[in-house]
């Protein structure tokens, strides 16, 4: 029983993570590329929630958005040929 | 008692527990398929634009419109206009598999409540239409912008094929504060193309290496006979696809030592000869007679263009905001055959063939031009990121410049022969909402007798100025 919960529970979290995986990699890959911090520190300024981080980056309309003492390049893939 | 109690409690607990875990099992394989379902997104962009335009001329010339009317102006001539506009966009992006994405565009870009459209030939668009436009019984026209797949055949191999999203490309994005937002560099052709790309990406020196090839086959299309090709005045049959080809290497790096964000483009261009205007057929009406005039341009003019670009952005110089852009035309563009205009009035008397010339000129040339654009904006983060910054273009007499998808009213990238400036101010309010105001102004010295490409060359110095401000939201 203990094990079928845990494995719904982990299945859950795997999903959820999986909805939200691509924005938040795609947000510390762009902080550890463009501002040279490491996996923690990018992991630590990938903010949940509507406000924060990772959807301020994923929305962005700018050419840049500022996330802690990071400066990102935003980028609008549907604006370039082959992505 | 007891014990029976406990053991009858622990198994009512334990069944309540399992049918709870079975229906969260249930819930994420739900979301799960939800998930996979899910592959669409949509977002979008509204923009307010007023602009105050005066344009003076301050030399006197005629052209001749593509609607077969004439257009004169006297030196010393001036018109202010104003003009309140909206455009709207609302992209579409599908990626069912990690190999395909969809990238949609539907946009609208019009005047505000234009009740009369006099001066044209708007039969299928009278005053007041407008009002009703959406509601009514109309057509069912939709305008897509861009829509192209990419899909991956490789690794590094992408193949893109649709409406491809080559207009307002760079510099176009310093003046707006965004990010890049087309493919083609503004000078290489400032119109939207149909086509097929391969694009090979390969990781160089910590950056991004990418080489394109694209084909963007134009058309002639005999409207009447679907099936049968134009002739052209000479009873020469006209090519219906003219093949345009580019070839385009970029590299882009970010965080060299004395610079964020580094991005090099050079694109290659050619197209065949094309003649777009065998048969071409319009009706007008003669404003002094309020005749029915029909006027037949014919012809075999063909144009070809050769054009190599270098584009270079520099964000974030020096660690600082300070931002720098420089984009470079070198251009070859042919013009050949001639073109005649004959015009019939609706008692039956005709005027013409009358010759007109070939693109560029009156007569087949070779025309070789330059034309370069400037850069230089701040962005300045304790007012939330705003930007200021200054936009310089000049252009040769014979460079073919061509912009036909631009927010401006100026000519701001057309200035033929002259030059234009451009001052502005991106204010961000939060993530979604941000102002600008700007001032334009474009000196323009060549134009051609029709449609300002066709026909015998005419100096001119027609000054172009705009104030403008506008509310742009993202969602």
């Amino acid at each position: 029983m203990r094990r079928l919960s845990v494995c719904a529970i982990f299945a859950l979290a795997l999903v959820s993570t999986g909805v939200q995986a691509g924005a938040k990699d795609d947000f510390i890959k762009a902080v550890k590329t463009q501002c040279k911090k490491s996996d923690a520190d990018a992991k630590a300024l990938a903010t949940p929630g509507r406000s924060g981080n990772v959807i301020k980056f994923k929305t962005c309309s700018g050419a840049t958005v500022q996330v802690g003492d990071c400066t990102l390049q935003c980028k609008d893939a549907s604006s370039s040929i082959g992505g | 008692m007891l014990k029976k109690s406990l053991l009858v409690g622990a198994v009512v607990a334990a069944t309540a527990l399992s049918a709870n875990a079975q229906s969260l099992e249930e819930r994420v394989e739900a979301l799960e398929f939800a998930g996979y379902e899910n592959w669409w997104k949509f977002s979008g962009n509204l923009e307010y634009r007023f602009d105050a335009v005066e344009t003076e001329y301050k030399k006197a010339y005629s052209t001749l419109t593509f609607d077969g009317s004439t257009n004169s102006y006297a030196k010393g001539d001036k018109n202010s206009v104003k003009h309140h506009r909206i455009f709207s966009e609302l992209d579409i992006e599908a990626k069912p598999t990690d190999k395909l994405t969809f990238y949609g565009r539907l946009s609208a870009s019009k005047a505000m409540n234009t009740l009369n459209k006099g001066g044209g030939t708007y039969v299928q668009d009278s005053a007041f239409n407008e009002l009703g436009e959406g509601m009514n019984g109309g057509n069912s026209s939709v305008f897509l912008e861009r829509a192209f797949v990419n899909y991956s055949l490789m690794k590094n191999l992408v193949l893109s094929v649709g409406r491809l999203p080559t207009v307002e490309g760079t510099p176009a994005h310093f003046s707006e504060a965004r990010s890049p937002m087309g493919g083609y560099p503004l000078l290489a052709f400032g119109g939207i193309f149909d086509g097929i790309a391969l694009t090979y990406g390969h990781k160089l020196g910590g950056g991004d290496l990418t080489l394109r090839g694209i084909y963007t086959p134009f058309n002639t299309r005999n409207i009447d006979f679907g099936n049968e090709k134009f002739e052209d005045a000479n009873g020469m049959e006209v090519d219906e696809n003219v093949d345009v080809y580019s070839l385009m290497l970029e590299f882009q790096k970010t965080n060299f030592s004395w610079v964020k964000n580094f991005h090099f483009t050079y694109q290659y261009l050619k197209f065949g000869r094309f003649n777009a205007l065998a048969k071409a057929h319009v009706v007008t009406v003669n404003p002094s007679s309020n005749a029915v005039v029909s006027s037949k341009f014919d012809g075999n003019i063909e144009l070809g263009l050769e054009r190599h670009v270098l584009n270079l952005d520099l964000v974030g110089i020096a660690k600082t905001g300070l931002n720098f852009g420089v984009s470079f035309l070198k251009g070859k563009a042919e013009g050949s055959g001639n073109l005649t205009q004959t015009s019939y009035n609706n008692d039956g008397a005709t005027a013409g063939p009358t010759s007109i010339g070939t693109w560029l000129g009156s007569s087949a040339k070779e025309h070789d031009g330059d034309a370069w654009i400037f850069n230089l904006s701040y962005n300045i983060m304790k007012l939330r990121n705003a930007t200021v910054g200054v936009e310089y273009v000049t252009i040769d007499d014979d460079a073919f410049v061509y912009d036909s998808a631009s927010k401006n009213l100026v000519g701001q990238y057309t200035s033929r022969g002259g030059d234009a400036k451009h001052f502005y101010w991106v204010q961000p309010i939060d993530n979604n909402f941000k102002v600008k105001f700007g001032y334009q102004e474009a000196n323009r010295k060549k134009t051609n007798y029709l449609g300002g490409f066709i026909g015998s060359t005419s100096d001119i110095d027609n000054v172009t100025k705009s104030y403008y401000s506008s509310l742009q939201f993202t969602f």
